[in-house]
């Protein structure tokens, strides 16, 4: 047999091995990353439409002083579910997506280290969201703020069942999100090709491990404070109840020894997508590579030092104050130094403008305006007169617009070939960016203002005496440009899928590892698993040509029964053993439902429910870890 | 051009101990956040800790239930070095494992007759830590017994009983630092 006969005979029997069949059962049944990362990036589509259609309504009633558009308890649950639904179930989950479907890609591994619990998951992720949009549905969503203070959601002030869709809801998303990280942490720690020693690990992944150690010891604050907070509600505990030796601001420390870290969870992951395409289009590899992933990692580690800076107005000792205003101007170093290494990078190579560089540069611009605001508020003497105004949601929409959609918009139409195959409009592409980013600061940049003359946030209307009409219509109508620039961006893709032109392997010339093989990937992602000698592999010709000698030969292909990569030490890459990987199964989905009907019977107050529930998750849980064909553990 | 030598070279730990390891990093970082909020807490009584009206926690049985439950760590680290003992000395561990839970529910059923968690804050956090340790300990005896039932099905699952014994040591550290935290620091 010719060797190129027999490389066509080796990708058979990966094919053979790897494919999963059609039909309904293997749909729920899946452990591809690169299935399970295009639903998390769907769905999380879905509910940035939600989300985004809430602040519609949002923006409709604040158009005009005194409106009564919508009722002050209809814009409570409307402003709440848009904050719950933005940061819970788009972005978080929308940039796990990209993680799902690249990481394994850009490492050079064939699936993620534990696929079975990647696609458990995503069920989860599914079922939290639903949970909590079925209290909208019932006309009972979480009406507190995504922030949920007591004493106002504590069950004295709000009897109904809208705070126990928070609080049980999100217990049950932060399993998804905890699963999540842990499965990244070891992928990225065990699963790199051979040569991928830890300094030649994409920046992505490095984004990915800095995201995955903030969720593993942030998370379980927020899992603590909705734990506590449902215990009060729904058995007469007194965590948060001054009048029996609780606390409220308990609450507030809780939530924000998460909530910052949250932040982070969100700002880490863009910014690895941000480092990842600005090399690509300034065709050379990044400037300070080494700097850039140890301030993700700076970052990650001081965001758990600044929480207090969320709570300057609620009367805390001085000497507390300082030190978290220290830390909070602190922190802005690291991004600084992402930033101008971005910069360098961008001067000292030859830029080419595509719609994924607009994107980058629109994100440059807007997060940058939104961490010089950030600063000021960690001067504690602004931050208390500015606390709680509209200055405060223009700030926080600079950063998460400018510093998570953007990059997320840009890696749509970065990543959008290799996962069709085909190529998105360069006519459209550039359309849409200046309609998002005009519309954008038309609709946010007002906020400074309004927040600065005095405008409260979360009021449902304000008084015509005000200052703030024009103001107010000016972010409604900016808020329309930028919805018809988001439009774009949807037809774009939707057109894209359907007719786009065809994208080869690597239609961009970019440097890691995914672009080395087809547009989509086959099932096995690599036919060979690459063996990597630089930073940026898929320029390196030498290597791959001697990876398709190995193919050729038969080496480091593992074509056997069942799905095989490998697996390599934590440092150097070297190669430690063949791994056996687990294939389709629907336990992930089993154990999924089971919990999510333990806390559909928590928010229902059908106990018996949540018991029953119980013991059939454990039945699965048992059920996962019975002994299969193959493995070896 | 780079080269790669094809054979295992160094022993490592599997995938699934790692996991298990990433899963024992976030529950720490559940039980230290709860274990802040009972000092935290205490910081803020103006009434004392206990406060006034609540006993002090009784020291004997909690010191007792502790000091019976941490040898078991070592029954499990034995049965790693000698697998063809495991059968016995996760069955040891088990046991000890087992006695610990009853005794600490007699620990919570007589507090219970003092005081009840809607009372007051420092009776909230007290059951809410001891409950949830309580439950980790258990799935920890589920965990053990389900890695010593895989003895009787194929040859000693190795990992599955390093596994096993990685999540009980954890299990074990907390019931230190609850004994010194609920127990012992109200006496200090």
């Amino acid at each position: 047999m010719t060797s190129v006969a027999h490389a066509q005979e080796e990708r058979r029997r990966l094919e053979r091995s790897w494919e999963e069949p059609k039909g309904v059962v293997p749909w729920f049944a899946t452990v591809d990353h690169k299935r399970i990362g295009t639903r998390y990036l769907v769905t999380a589509g879905v509910f940035f439409v939600l989300g985004g259609l809430e602040a519609v309504l949002l923006r409709m009633q604040l158009a005009r002083p005194d409106s009564s558009l919508l009722t002050p308890e209809e814009y409570d649950q409307l402003f709440s579910m848009h904050g719950i639904t933005m940061i819970f179930l788009f972005v978080t989950p929308m940039l796990s997506g990209f993680g799902n479907y690249l990481v394994p890609l850009q490492i050079g591994a064939r699936d993620m280290a534990f696929p079975r619990l990647n696609a458990f998951s995503y069920w989860v992720y599914l079922a939290a969201g639903l949970l909590l949009y079925s209290g909208l549905a019932i006309g009972r969503a979480p009406n507190d703020g995504w922030f949920n203070y007591v004493p106002l959601s504590a069950q004295g002030h709000t009897p109904g069942v809208n705070i126990d869709f928070y609080g049980y809801g999100l217990i049950l998303l932060t399993l998804s999100t905890t699963a999540g990280a842990i499965n990244f942490l070891v992928t990225i720690g065990r699963l790199r090709a051979p040569g991928m020693s830890i300094n030649r690990l994409p920046l992505f992944c490095w984004a990915m491990v800095a995201t995955s150690l903030s969720i593993v010891f942030a998370l379980p604050a927020l899992t603590a404070a909705t734990l506590l907070l449902e215990l009060d509600r729904d058995f007469g505990f007194r965590f948060f109840d001054p009048g029996g030796g609780g606390d409220a601001l308990l609450w507030q420390h809780l939530f924000w020894i998460f909530g910052h870290p949250d932040v982070y969870i969100i700002f880490l992951p863009a910014v690895g997508i941000v480092s990842t395409i600005v090399p690509v289009f300034s065709r050379r590899p990044i400037i300070g590579y080494t700097w850039v992933a140890l301030a993700m990692l700076l970052t990650a580690t001081f965001a758990f030092g600044v929480w207090v800076h969320h709570m300057f107005a609620v009367g805390l000792p001085q000497i507390t104050m300082a030190f978290f205003a220290a830390a909070s101007l602190a922190i802005a170093i690291p991004s600084g130094i992402q930033v101008f290494a971005w910069i360098a990078t961008m001067l000292a190579g030859r830029p080419v403008i595509r719609t994924p560089f607009l994107f980058v540069l629109g994100f440059l611009v807007t997060f940058v305006v939104g961490g010089l605001t950030g600063v000021m508020f960690a001067a504690i003497p602004f931050d208390q007169q500015v606390t709680d105004s509209y200055f405060v949601v223009a700030h926080f929409h600079y950063v998460l617009f400018g510093g998570a959609v953007f990059p997320i918009l840009a890696g749509i139409h970065y990543w959008l070939p290799k996962m069709s195959g085909r190529l998105p409009s360069e006519r459209l592409g550039p359309v849409s960016f200046w309609l998002v980013f005009v519309g954008f600061n038309v609709a946010f940049f007002p906020m400074h203002v309004s927040g600065l003359l005095g405008m409260p946030r979360r009021v449902y209307t304000y008084p015509a005496s005000s200052d703030w009409g024009a103001l107010n219509l000016l972010s409604t109508l900016g808020g329309v440009v930028l919805v018809i620039g988001l439009a774009v961006v949807l037809v774009n893709v939707v057109r894209t899928l359907l007719t786009g032109p065809p994208a080869g392997s690597n239609p961009w010339g970019a440097d890691t590892l995914e672009w080395t093989t087809s547009s989509p990937p086959p099932a096995y992602n690599f036919a060979v698993i690459p063996v990597v000698g630089s930073a940026q592999p898929a320029w390196d010709l030498d290597d791959r040509r001697d990876d398709e000698a190995r193919l050729e030969r038969g080496e480091l292909v593992f074509p056997g029964n069942g799905h095989q990569t490998m697996e390599t030490s934590e440092l150097d890459a070297v190669p430690v053993a063949i791994l056996a990987m687990p294939e389709e199964s629907l336990w992930p989905l089993a154990l999924a439902g089971a919990l999510a009907c333990v806390f559909v019977g928590l928010v229902a107050d059908v106990h018996a429910l949540s018991v029953v529930a119980g013991a059939l998750a454990l039945v699965a849980l048992l059920g996962w870890h019975l002994p299969s064909r193959g493995a070896t553990t | 051009m780079t080269t790669v030598p094809l054979e295992a070279r160094v022993e490592r730990r599997p995938p699934a101990w790692w996991g298990m390891l990433g899963l024992i990093a976030t529950e720490s970082a559940l039980f230290a956040t709860l274990v802040a909020t009972y000092f935290y807490l205490r910081a803020q009584s103006d009434t004392g800790w206990p406060p006034v009206g609540i006993d002090k926690p009784s020291v004997i049985v909690p010191l007792v239930a502790t000091v019976v439950l941490v040898p078991s760590s070592v029954a499990l680290a034995l049965a790693i070095r000698r697998p063809d003992e495991a059968r016995l000395w996760i069955g040891v561990a088990i046991g000890l494992g087992l006695a610990f839970l009853a005794l600490e529910a007699w620990v919570i059923d007589s507090a219970l007759d003092d005081v009840h968690p809607q009372t007051d804050a420092y009776a909230s956090i007290f059951y809410t830590l001891a409950g949830l340790h309580w439950v980790h300990v258990a799935a920890g005896v589920v965990i053990a017994a389900w890695a010593r039932s895989r003895t009787w099905i194929g040859p000693t699952p190795v990992v599955a009983i390093a596994v096993a014994a990685l999540y009980w040591h954890f299990t074990n550290a907390l019931a230190v630092a609850l004994l010194v935290t609920l127990t012992l620091s109200p006496h200090l």
